[in-house]
């Protein structure tokens, strides 16, 4: 019996992938057929672990979206493998969270039920979803718009409460497609040092996609460059402006900030045109 | 809002004219009053039916009848349609299925089939009641598939991985985000089974406001058309804003998504 029992739970032991919570190796994606066939990603090798915040920098047409899809389970990659949390091909579940560039609420429901859906859908009673869904608004700072409709708030707001409603449904992994893009610069930069604090109190593990570079100096401990048609990865490393203190403000003035910067956007224009 | 309430004002005046128009040329005798009875004439006929009734039943037991018709043909039609426009919308295989059907009998006037169905169900209620379903069950149902067609495919997305399974993403997602478009087939569906309803008591009922005008007719009261043409209109109006309203408070996103 007791060596049984080790050896079923091998692969997905915690202990074992709690180190990665993706694996990405030899991936390609190709959508559609024949002579229409449309390469987008090549040969993609990527590791994600726990308490990681990796940005993926790209410019648009480099597949980072993509990327961020079949990490979802909302498509299957052409070949090579994509393992999440221990699996290979799951479909889209509640331990991997999205958080999408448009804030793709539920029009019909308040905020607060926005933030509740998860755990209504995951059967958690209505006294404790509503105390966990609380919490999430009030992380965000949205608390007095907790009755209110989607769409009676502001883009910043409507992104904020989207960001609650994936903390709610307290996700191992959460993936953020260019959650700011949208938003102009000066909620951008409000939710990006709030996004910080939450990270820094939680260390959840975060993928997140943004084709701004000071986004991810600013947010990063690791920094991934998509580059090219179809994207390969053109530059893995840890953020070395990473720093748990450091405001926005603090880390443009820090003296690698410029070189790293440019770097970073060289890497970018390399190979895409 | 000051532009909004001098459009009130300009459509008043339209209806006043119209009034002052029909006043002026039976009182001046340009036509017969035979068949342009005078407004007041009208009103006369309004207030005798509303007190007499006509031919031995109330007015409001006309409009009842009427509007009992219509009442149980579309709650048919809405727990059928609905269901079926969204589960069609949500596989394709099932929408292949049914949508051949629909496509055909949709652009047949209704009372070229309400003979068939008068000699099936009978000359009652029943074929009526039948006609006045199929007449809303098409648009119903259109609106609804489209509906499911129009949802942003990332919302579906969202619900999934925030552990909604495929049953609940229906339910709880797929379902309300239908529901403007719900509301829309409504609205459509009732202009159809109230021309129909009237047109159907037209050809064959005892009883009912259509039938009231067709009565009127045989006897030269065109007084009492008049009136049961003006009652048909009002009602409908009545329907249409209750609708609206409806729309307006039970989907209040709706467009400003």
């Amino acid at each position: 019996m007791s060596s049984i029992v080790p050896a079923l739970s091998y692969g997905d032991s915690p202990s074992l992938e709690g180190e990665r919570l993706v694996a990405i190796e030899d991936l390609s994606l190709v959508y559609g057929r024949g002579k229409k066939a449309k390469e987008v990603l090549s040969g993609v090798q990527l590791e994600l672990g726990e308490r990681e915040f990796v940005c993926v920098l790209g410019a648009s047409g480099s597949g980072k979206t993509s990327l961020l899809r079949l990490i979802a389970g909302y498509e299957q990659p052409t070949s090579g493998f994509v393992r999440v949390l221990g699996k290979e091909k799951a479909a889209p579940n509640s331990e991997v969270g999205v958080v999408f560039q448009h804030a793709n609420l539920f029009p019909w429901l308040s905020i607060q039920r926005n933030v509740e859906f998860g755990l209504r859908m995951q059967g958690v009673g209505r006294a404790d979803r509503t105390m966990k869904a609380a919490e999430a608004i009030r992380q965000v700072g949205l608390r007095d718009a907790a009755d209110r409709l989607p769409y009676q708030l502001s883009g910043g707001m409507k992104q904020r409460a989207a960001i609650a409603r994936t903390l709610a449904a307290s996700p191992r992994l959460i993936l953020m497609d260019e959650p700011f893009g949208a938003l102009d610069a000066i909620t951008r930069e409000n939710l990006q040092q709030q996004l910080r604090q939450l990270w820094l109190a939680s260390q959840q593990a975060v993928f997140f996609i943004t084709h701004d570079v000071d986004e991810a100096l600013l947010l990063a401990t690791r920094i991934v460059v998509l580059s090219g048609s179809p994207g390969k990865v053109a530059v893995d490393m840890p953020n070395p402006l990473y720093s748990e203190e450091e405001t926005a403000a603090d880390l443009r003035k820090h003296r690698d900030y410029g070189k790293l910067r440019e770097q970073l956007v060289a890497s970018l224009k390399q190979e895409a045109y | 809002m000051r532009i909004r309430s001098w459009n009130g004002w300009l459509s008043l005046l339209s209806v006043a004219l119209l009034l002052a128009l029909w006043e002026i040329s039976t009182a001046w005798g340009w036509v017969n009053p035979l068949f342009v009875p005078s407004p007041h004439r009208v009103w006369d006929a309004f207030v005798d039916i509303c007190r007499e009734g006509y031919k031995g039943s109330p007015l409001a037991k006309h409009i009842g009848e009427s509007l009992k018709r219509l009442a149980l043909a579309f709650v048919l039609a809405l727990f059928t349609a609905v269901p079926l426009g969204l589960a069609s919308g949500y596989s394709p295989k099932l929408r292949a299925l049914i949508d051949p059907l629909i496509e055909f009998y949709r652009p047949l006037p209704p009372l070229a089939y309400y003979t068939l169905l008068v000699l099936w169900l009978g000359i009652g209620d029943s074929s009526k009641i039948a006609l006045l379903f199929l007449a809303a069950f098409a648009p119903l149902y259109i609106a609804v598939v489209a509906g499911v067609a129009r949802i942003p495919r990332d919302r579906i997305l969202a619900a999934r991985s925030l552990g909604a399974s495929r049953g609940q993403v229906f339910l709880f997602v797929i379902f309300p985000s239908c529901l403007p478009d719900i509301f829309t087939g409504i609205r459509t569906a009732m202009g159809m089974t109230y021309t129909t309803l009237v047109a159907a008591e037209m050809v064959a009922a005892v009883s009912g406001m259509g039938w009231m005008v067709l009565d009127a007719s045989k006897f030269l009261r065109s007084d009492v058309i008049f009136v049961g043409i003006l009652l048909m209109g009002l009602i409908a109006v009545l329907l249409d804003l209750f609708i609206r309203w409806l729309a307006k408070t039970q989907v209040p996103w709706n467009g400003k998504e």
